[in-house]
């Protein structure tokens, strides 16, 4: 890690003419009044609030209510005990995992696509990261009208290509609300990945490529043995941030399925925010919030680790 | 290695239909957008539009809420930018060169404010909120924002400041510059492009929300643009003209600001300035 360049270590000693302080004291007070107002607002605004949740989380509380009531573990017995904590849990695992494979898969393909020399590479690099940067919300206006069982295209195309007889409501039926939901994700997602790899890929050596030739690697060969290894620590990265964002992804469950039909795509953050805000059971919310934000906590903590490993082996 | 008429043909022939597929979301928003009242439900659906109107946005703009969804939302992100460039960026040069504040305890810390995820905040801030009176207010949206794009700015305009030579700061400070002087008129100037890039990054991310604007944002003349197109998809009654053409209206700003950061964007996006 990275300990600063702090130039002002070796002439702190010195004695300014100006002020009756010290440099040194100076030096400090000037960081201190930098680094202040932007503490203050991450207590304030994220540490603070945090804390708060476990507090509430410990109440019965109502969401408009102006106090709570004490009933210590109860909520969390609650959600442990019943069966819709497990199922959003289980929910979650299969968003985050599928939508995770998928996007990883095109992501790679793609970023390997492009790092190829053709004409046109640079229109494709930048068209192709579209439907990450445009607002969630647009995305999924447009995805939820293509899908829509009555005058969605979608269902239009395939019903005029023949292959299903009558319009799919594709995030309405129970069975294929959960894949419709990982493929939009997917879909919405995978720039991020492709971007990754892709600045990754254009560092590796052309030597080791060459290298490889000499030795009577072929495509796969090449691919297998010089570009995976290289890539390993970008993946492993992605992989866990991905795995972060995935998990506590809410606004696109939300605006598709509102972890419907029949709680088949309701995640831990979904189950939250109804307990909460539906429910007004905002204790229960609460209780959800931190539960998740353990399981949080240890990606976080893997996530460091495999940072420094990938620090070693660079 | 020598670069082949096939290799051309190659990649193109697999690259411009998987383009095609993945961007068409895209075309369908904007070719739905310009359509009249019945060709948005003819079927079968015309992919341009047969008659090309402007209607949509007419309306949009004159009969429902949606400029002020906007106004709102553009007040809101360019204040958030404000907070978390004016706090954050001071305390992002410290942190890069004072040896105290770089130690990689706050840097993982700066991090981890930025992994919290928003709906677990929304719950506490919604009740402190209500408390002290913010609920419902620019002012608690813009706070609830800065959560996410202060410690996006630290975390960005670290790497920045670190990339400043420090010899430049070693010779000012020699000359008798004081360090309030060296950071606004030597530090900043040369840290500009990247300045500009970190508040952009903020405003899109600000742009986007959409849980914030959902938990803390309840009287209808307060609502962000999220929230208000959301309230289209919802709708008994669906227009898909006019939520297409909100739709390509929020687009478009995020795209001018993409548009403005392109050297930087690999970098922005790959630290997450989209989540």
């Amino acid at each position: 890690m990275d300990h600063g360049r702090g130039w002002n270590d070796q002439i702190g000693s010195r004695r300014s003419w100006l002020g009756r302080y010290s440099l040194e004291t100076r030096e400090r007070l000037f960081a201190l009044a930098c680094f202040l107002p932007s503490v203050a607002l991450i207590i304030g605004l994220i540490l603070y609030p945090f804390f708060y949740t476990i507090v509430l989380s410990l109440q019965r509380r109502q969401l408009f209510a102006r106090e709570g009531m004490f009933i210590g573990l109860d909520n969390y017995v609650a959600l442990l005990s019943g069966g819709t904590f497990w199922r959003s849990l289980f929910n979650g695992i299969v968003f985050s995992g599928g939508s995770l494979l998928l996007q990883v898969l095109l992501g790679l393909g793609l970023a390997l696509l492009l790092n190829q020399q053709f004409v046109g590479r640079n229109f494709f690099r930048g068209a192709l990261l579209f439907p990450y940067i445009i607002p969630s919300i647009v995305s999924i206006v447009a995805i939820r009208w293509m899908l829509n069982d009555l005058y969605g295209i979608v269902n239009y195309w395939l019903q005029a290509l023949g292959l299903i007889d009558q319009a799919i409501p594709w995030l309405g039926n129970p069975n294929l609300a959960m894949a419709s939901l990982i493929a939009i994700n997917a879909w919405m997602f995978y720039p991020f990945v492709m971007l990754c790899i892709l600045a990754r890929l254009q560092s590796i050596p052309e030597e080791l490529y060459e290298a490889a030739r000499i030795d009577g690697a072929g495509g796969v060969a090449q691919f297998w043995y010089v570009t995976l290894p290289q890539l390993r620590g970008t993946l492993a990265v992605v992989i866990i941030v991905r795995t972060l964002w995935m998990f506590n992804k809410f606004d696109t469950v939300w605006l598709t399925t509102q972890g419907g039909p029949f709680g088949t795509t309701q995640t831990l953050p979904v189950l939250a925010y109804i307990e909460a805000f539906n429910l007004y059971e905002l204790g229960r919310g609460a209780a959800v919030g931190i539960l998740m934000s353990i399981a949080l906590l240890v990606v976080f903590m893997v996530y460091q680790r495999v940072f420094l490993r990938i620090k070693e082996w660079q | 290695m020598a670069v082949t008429a096939r290799t051309h043909i190659k990649a193109l022939a697999v690259l411009i239909p998987i383009t095609a597929a993945l961007l068409f979301p895209l075309f369908w928003i904007i070719s739905i957008s310009l359509k009249g009242d019945t060709e948005q439900f003819v079927s079968p659906p015309t992919l341009i539009p047969a008659e090309i109107v402007f209607s949509n946005y007419r309306r949009l703009l004159t009969e429902t809420e949606f400029p002020r969804y906007i106004a709102n939302s553009l007040f809101v992100a360019f204040m958030t930018v404000v907070v978390a460039l004016g706090a954050g960026c001071p305390a992002a040069y410290v942190m890069a060169r004072f040896r105290l504040l770089a130690r990689p305890e706050f840097t993982s810390l700066v991090l981890l404010a930025y992994m919290f995820p928003p709906i677990l905040l929304g719950i506490p801030l919604f009740v402190l909120f209500t408390k002290a009176g913010l609920s419902d207010s620019y002012l608690g949206l813009i706070l609830a924002h800065a959560t996410f794009a202060l410690p996006f700015v630290m975390w960005m305009m670290r790497d920045f400041f670190l990339a400043v030579p420090i010899e430049i700061e070693e010779a000012a400070f020699i000359d008798g510059c004081g360090r309030l002087r060296l950071l606004w008129s030597v530090v900043l100037p040369i840290a500009r492009p990247g300045l500009v890039a970190a508040g952009i990054f903020s405003f899109i991310l600000s742009w986007s929300d959409y849980i914030y604007g959902l938990i803390l944002m309840k009287s209808e003349t307060r609502k962000t643009i999220s929230v208000g197109l959301s309230l289209f998809i919802d709708s008994t009654t669906i227009e898909p003209g006019l939520m297409m053409a909100g739709a390509v209206l929020i687009t478009v700003p995020a795209l001018v600001c993409f548009m403005f950061v392109q050297r930087y964007l690999v970098q922005g996006l790959a630290m997450g300035a989209v989540k």
